[in-house]
């Protein structure tokens, strides 16, 4: 996969992600790799970056406590109100240019 | 010893930051890496093998600090640069001209100095890296067309300075155009300014400190090519195939203005966090060129024997000038000097000079250190005893609260 690709899209992703619920930066890290069967790999590190600068803007709220299953604390992400809406703005956006972009791929693999 | 690897990983990643964040992050990363290293030790590993996979799982720490200095450095840098009151300006090789119509250049107009004792420099060599020139006229038609008012002074028949008179302001920057410094000081191997081709052109960074000083209002949008706007006049400076570059005009804003302003600055223990190169005497033999009188003169810089540890990433080193010094000819130096080492290619600090003989002798007050991400450590220096210059345990760190502008 293309890292400018990904980059590009990392907010679309970390709050896709979010979307389900709260997660730490490990967590969220797994949860990327497995929803897209290992297509996107992000490291953790990348991850961090991404995710203060969206808590800096008000879409994510953080929250340090231990894990249920015990452990060093971590700090947990959580999707805000304003984070749910850039969501939905990120996802119409996304689906425009997927859909300009198919008409493309579409003509260049019928020519 | 991996787990020293964890620890150093972590101390690398929050680089830069400072204070609560830095506490923060590091425990957020700290925290991660461990339950991950826990994960590949259940499934067997050993300790060590499970530090390293989990670090490699991370990625490189340099890309994590740069990206959280991103968050949290830059905007206090654009903010100090905003409230220190700057201005813009450009530049080109044989002279080129900016949207804003400012034709300058990046090109020394003279090899500034050469260094014998370590093998000679090419030519403008000693010129600041990403250092860049002004032309006058230009520069003051870019502004009169925007409203600023220009009155120009001249002392026994030559132009000496010019005042800028900025929309809604009552404090007019002033510019020199010729000076003591200028026709004198051999220390000035920034070039604050010179004639090419019957042109006058100004240091970009003198110019931005003439307006840092009349604190005129101003917003900075880039390091890089930076867009200013001061008290409403709009400047562009720099393209991308000659770029002006201005965070070092910044750092000696910020760094000035903190040391002339009324406040404390806060000491932060970084203890662990140094390893570096070890930089051991500043000296040499250098020649100078007037550019004003056109004279080349040799002189020997009195060998100090300095050893500094350095925090990693460290681009820049300030040496902060205090103003007991004289020079020869009786001339008073100004109250805070700074004299700029910067990294070089092999690895090394070139130093520019600052002790001669005996003949010109000034004072370090203090050290300031700074990477390419614009943050950076200020270091109290007492040069009592040239030989023990630092105290190297307590850097200082710079941090915006602690200014007020």
């Amino acid at each position: 996969m293309d890292s400018n690709l990904l980059k590009g899209n990392l907010e679309l992703i970390l709050l896709g992600i979010l979307e389900e619920g709260e997660m730490y930066g490990l967590e969220i890290s797994k949860a990327t790799n497995a929803r897209t069967d290992g297509l996107f790999s992000v490291s953790v590190g990348s991850l961090y970056p991404a995710l203060h600068k969206l808590e800096a803007a008000g879409f994510v709220s953080s929250a340090e406590r231990t894990p249920p299953r015990g452990g060093a604390k971590v700090r947990y992400y959580e999707m805000t109100e304003q984070g749910g809406k850039l969501l939905e703005a990120k996802r119409a956006q996304y689906l425009t240019f997927d859909s300009a972009m198919k008409k493309f791929v579409e003509k260049e693999a019928g020519s | 010893m991996k787990g020293d690897a964890l620890e150093r990983y972590v101390q690398s990643a929050t680089r830069g930051l400072y204070g609560k964040k830095r506490t923060q992050v590091t425990r957020e990363l700290r925290g991660n890496l461990e339950h991950r290293m826990n994960e590949f030790m259940s499934f067997g590993d050993s300790r060590e093998k499970a530090v390293e996979r989990a670090l490699l799982e991370f990625g490189a720490a340099g890309v994590v600090s740069r990206g959280l200095q991103e968050v949290y450095i830059m905007p206090i840098l654009n903010k100090w640069a905003a409230a220190a009151g700057l201005l813009g300006i450009m530049t080109f090789l044989s002279l080129s001209a900016t949207a804003s119509g400012v034709q300058y250049t990046l090109e020394a107009p003279v090899p500034v100095c050469e260094r014998s004792l370590a093998g000679p420099l090419k030519a403008n060599s000693c010129a600041l890296r990403g250092a860049s020139w002004l032309e006058l006229e230009s520069l003051l038609e870019t502004l009169k067309k925007q409203g600023v008012k220009i009155e120009r002074t001249t002392t026994k028949g030559v132009a000496s300075q010019i005042k800028l008179l900025f929309p809604g302001q009552t404090q007019p920057s002033v510019v020199q155009t010729l000076s003591d410094r200028s026709a004198h000081n051999p220390m000035n191997f920034e070039l604050s300014r010179f004639e090419r081709g019957g042109k006058l052109f100004v240091n970009t960074t003198q110019f931005l400190q003439a307006l840092g000083e009349s604190r005129v209002p101003l917003t900075v949008s880039n390091l890089k090519n930076p867009k200013l706007n001061i008290s409403g006049v709009k400047l562009e400076l720099g393209d991308t195939k000659h770029p002006v570059n201005i965070q070092v005009a910044l750092e000696r804003l910020v760094i000035g203005r903190a040391l002339s302003s009324p406040f404390v600055l806060s000491k932060e223990s970084e203890a662990g966090s140094f390893e570096i190169p070890q930089m051991t005497g500043i000296f040499g033999n250098f020649r100078y060129f007037w550019p004003t009188s056109g004279k080349v003169r040799d002189t020997q810089v009195l060998p100090v024997p300095i050893t500094l540890k350095l925090p990693q990433g460290t681009q820049r080193l300030y040496l902060l000038l205090t103003r007991t010094s004289t020079l020869e000819k009786g001339q008073i130096v100004p109250a805070l000097d700074m004299e700029l080492l910067e990294r070089q290619p092999d690895d090394t600090l070139s130093s520019r000079s600052y002790l001669f003989n005996g003949k010109f002798v000034r004072n370090i007050g203090a050290l300031y250190t700074s990477d390419d991400q614009g943050t950076g450590l200020l270091w109290p220096v007492h040069l009592e005893k040239p030989s023990s210059l630092l105290d190297t345990k307590n850097p200082v760190v710079l941090r915006s609260s602690d200014i007020t502008f």
